[in-house]
């Protein structure tokens, strides 16, 4: 339905989106995970026509969206990463004059205020000034915004950073209900690897620009399917203990998390009896092992080297 | 496009501080000024006299005697002639011309002094002793005579010198002393219709009309001030709109709009009727204000506010023209530093060059000059001469010239104005 076809996007010399070909199916939700700065908001800005890219193309329904971006602009939604709105108007005013730019009006417009108010759960504070509202308000009603004019395609660029978790549950649960009761289709960027996980269908992981992994949640988690994960809590934390982790054969990663270690290693041999023996070499006492099912975080940790929030 | 001229204008009157610097400002500028330096410039502007120096080449006697001696050179009877030298008595330009001078309403900012010969007017001119000089030169009276009298048709024109040609008063010293000639050719036409019939000298003294037709009407500091401060703070809507638009763009507003489909153009074009229809209602509400509690248009007439409200058109116009530029050079530098400079230091200038503050004409007249290069110093001179009866006709000049700076201005909005790329 909507797809990029090696979409490159240079800004002087620098680039920051290189050969991203990705493809939404009508009804699906595709999660876009990537740390900051990964190119995700580029990539995005490109697919719905606003950021002309250096090289590469976007498809809408077969048809070229850079030369003739009247079709898509009609049935997509973009929620920014910012929130674009007129803070000094109140949340009603924001929908009358976006609504009216989508060419809503009358009856129609109001009814479509209505709902969407009250799918957002701000119908209450409608004759309130956005400049008034709490960060997760504002988020919803940025969201709200874009759904006027009821989109087959929304893309959502990080809908949830920096709000409290209760209204990001609502956000998220909004999300999944479009999707599903409306079969709308979605474009999910986050950096919350949870989030995306719960939310979409299929899931690209990119990162310095480029896509470097693909596919369902389970597809790829299978990437580590001969990896385990171990967590393990020290009492005190040692140097020595890490680097002797380290230079087991079979690990691959570890990472220092709170009073712990994470280690990432190859499955199979018995790697739990060296922990405890590289441990009473190093003098550290340990407080527990946990054996963990890798999550999309292990993933991209896998294939970068880094964590997603680094 | 409607609705996004509308949300220019619903966010304006949101904002307090755009409040402030619109409508406030200006407005307490206007008491302020209006009531401290009420008297300084009411003797600074147009009621200190302006020195006029005449001179007549010929006096009325020698002025007779030639025209006797071309009488008797035709050949006319003795009885004739003495018939015909009574009537010039009464047909004096030169006493008609001191009537027009010192007549009630020109007498007040005019003062004429009598000099013997143009060199030394002249000199006066120069040693800025007198700063305009009429000549009514030689054989003017007696080419009248021979035209009214005779019916030989000559032509004769009054000499006028000015220092200084772009001030109001040496404007309306021409316009008179150009009606003065022009009502004596119309006079001298009808008499040669008539055929020298006898009312034709009776009617020559009617110039009253001339004067009032010209009559020059004393701006008041208040009224002064009202336009000047209009005009200063109407140009500080172009900025306030164009910073709005780089938010727009900065929050990501503007990329909605143009998700949404709103033509990039149709964007830019919409500013500029914003910023046209903000400054026509920001400099309604100020004259408006300004009359209501100062009395400062009260009592004008009706063709005043019309032609005042096409002067106010055209003000936004060139508002909107520059609100437009702006916008342009905001989105496609993606800073509004130009905007900043225009509201902390174009403006600044601008309305200090036009006269919103002092009639800069008192420093040098080059400087005036240079104002009305101003768009608001341009209009600001509109208004002022409208204010003092000047017809529309009369200021068209300048408003003609401001419309072309919007054309402009608007012109090169849309060449700079980044169509597509929008990183
Ligand atoms: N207009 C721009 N000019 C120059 N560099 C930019 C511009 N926009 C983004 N970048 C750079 O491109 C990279 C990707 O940015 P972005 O797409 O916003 O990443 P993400 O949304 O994944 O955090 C970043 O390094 C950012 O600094
Ligand atoms: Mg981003």
């Amino acid at each position: 339905m909507l797809e990029t076809k090696a979409l490159t996007k240079k800004f002087k010399s620098y680039e920051a989106v290189s050969n991203v070909s990705l493809y939404l199916e009508e009804g699906e939700s595709v999660g876009l995970l990537g740390p900051n700065g990964a190119g995700k908001s580029t990539t995005i800005s490109m697919m719905s026509t606003l950021l002309p890219p250096t090289s590469g193309e976007v498809r809408y329904n077969g048809v070229d969206a850079l030369n003739k971006p009247q079709e898509l602009r009609r049935v997509l939604g973009v929620v920014p990463q910012e929130i674009a709105l007129y803070e000094e108007l109140t949340a009603y005013e924001n929908m009358k004059f976006f609504g009216r730019i989508y060419g809503l009006k009358g009856q129609k417009l109001e009814q479509r205020i209505k709902e969407v108010l009250e799918l957002i759960g701000l119908t209450e504070r409608s004759k309130d000034r956005v400049e008034t509202y709490s960060g997760g308000m504002k988020r919803r009603i940025n969201i709200g915004v874009t759904l006027l004019h009821e989109p087959r395609v929304l893309i959502m660029d990080e809908p949830t950073v920096g709000i409290d978790p209760q209204s990001r549950n609502y956000i998220l649960e909004m999300i999944r209900r479009l999707n599903r009761e409306k079969d709308m289709t979605i474009l999910y960027t986050s950096h919350y690897m949870e989030e995306v996980e719960k939310l979409c269908d299929r899931i690209y992981i990119m990162d310095h620009g480029e896509i470097i992994a693909s596919g369902t949640n389970q597809e790829l988690k299978n990437i580590l399917a001969n990896d385990e994960t171990i967590r393990i809590d020290v009492e005190t934390l040692s140097k020595d203990f890490a680097d002797r982790l380290s230079s087991h054969d079979v690990v691959q990663k570890v990472t220092q998390e709170g009073t712990g270690y994470k280690v990432i290693a190859t499955k199979g041999d018995d790697l739990l009896g060296d922990v405890f023996e590289l441990a009473k070499r190093s003098h550290t006492k340990i407080t527990s092992v946990v054996v963990q099912t890798p999550t999309l975080e292990d993933v991209f940790l896998h294939l970068t080297g880094r964590t997603l929030r680094d | 496009m409607l609705h996004l001229i509308k949300k220019d204008f619903q966010l304006l009157s949101r904002s307090r501080s755009d409040l402030m610097q619109l409508l406030l400002m200006p407005f307490l500028l206007i008491a302020i000024l209006g009531f401290a330096l009420g008297d300084l410039l009411s003797t600074g502007f147009s009621i200190e006299p302006f020195p006029v120096a005449v001179v007549e080449e010929q006096n009325e006697d020698e002025a007779e005697e030639a025209f006797e001696n071309h009488l008797m050179a035709i050949g006319m009877g003795e009885a004739e002639r003495a018939q015909l030298l009574a009537v010039t008595d009464e047909l004096d330009p030169r006493d008609e011309l001191f009537n027009v001078l010192e007549s009630d309403e020109v007498s007040e900012w005019v003062t004429v002094s009598e000099m013997s010969s143009r060199t030394s007017a002249e000199e006066a001119l120069e040693e800025g002793e007198v700063e305009g000089v009429i000549v009514i030169p030689e054989g003017f009276s007696e080419n009248l005579w021979k035209t009214v009298l005779l019916n030989e048709q000559t032509v004769s024109e009054l000499d006028l010198a000015l220092v200084d040609f772009q001030s109001v008063p040496a404007d309306i010293l021409r316009s008179i002393t150009r009606s003065f000639v022009d009502r004596f050719n119309l006079e001298l036409s009808i008499a040669l219709a008539l055929e020298g019939e006898e009312e034709t000298a009776a009617a020559a003294n009617d110039y009253g009309e001339i004067v009032s037709l010209n009559a020059v009407e004393p701006i008041t500091s208040f009224q002064y001030y009202t336009v000047g401060m209009g005009m200063m703070f109407a140009l500080y809507t172009a900025p306030a709109l164009a910073s709005r638009a780089f938010k727009e763009k900065e929050q990501h507003v503007f990329g909605r709009l143009i998700v949404s489909g709103t033509r990039p153009i149709n964007y830019l074009l919409s500013k500029l009727v914003s910023g046209m229809w903000i400054t026509f209602v920001q400099v309604a509400i100020l004259f408006g204000l300004s009359t209501l509690v100062f009395g400062t248009f009260s009592g004008r007439e009706l063709s005043f506010w019309l032609d005042a409200g096409l002067a106010t058109l055209i003000l936004s116009f060139v508002v909107g023209a520059i609100t437009s530029l702006l916008t342009s050079i905001a989105l496609y530098s993606n800073s509004d530093a130009t905007a900043s400079t225009f509201d902390g230091l174009i403006v600044t200038l601008f309305a200090f060059l036009g006269g919103s503050f002092t009639p800069v004409e008192q420093f040098s007249e080059s400087l005036k000059t240079l104002g009305n290069w101003t768009p608001n110093g341009a209009m600001m001179t509109s208004y002022l001469q409208l204010l003092q009866g000047f017809s529309l006709s009369e200021v068209s000049s300048l408003m003609v010239r401001v419309v072309i700076m919007a054309v402009v201005l608007a012109a090169m909005s849309i060449v700079i104005f980044p169509k597509r790329r929008l990183d």
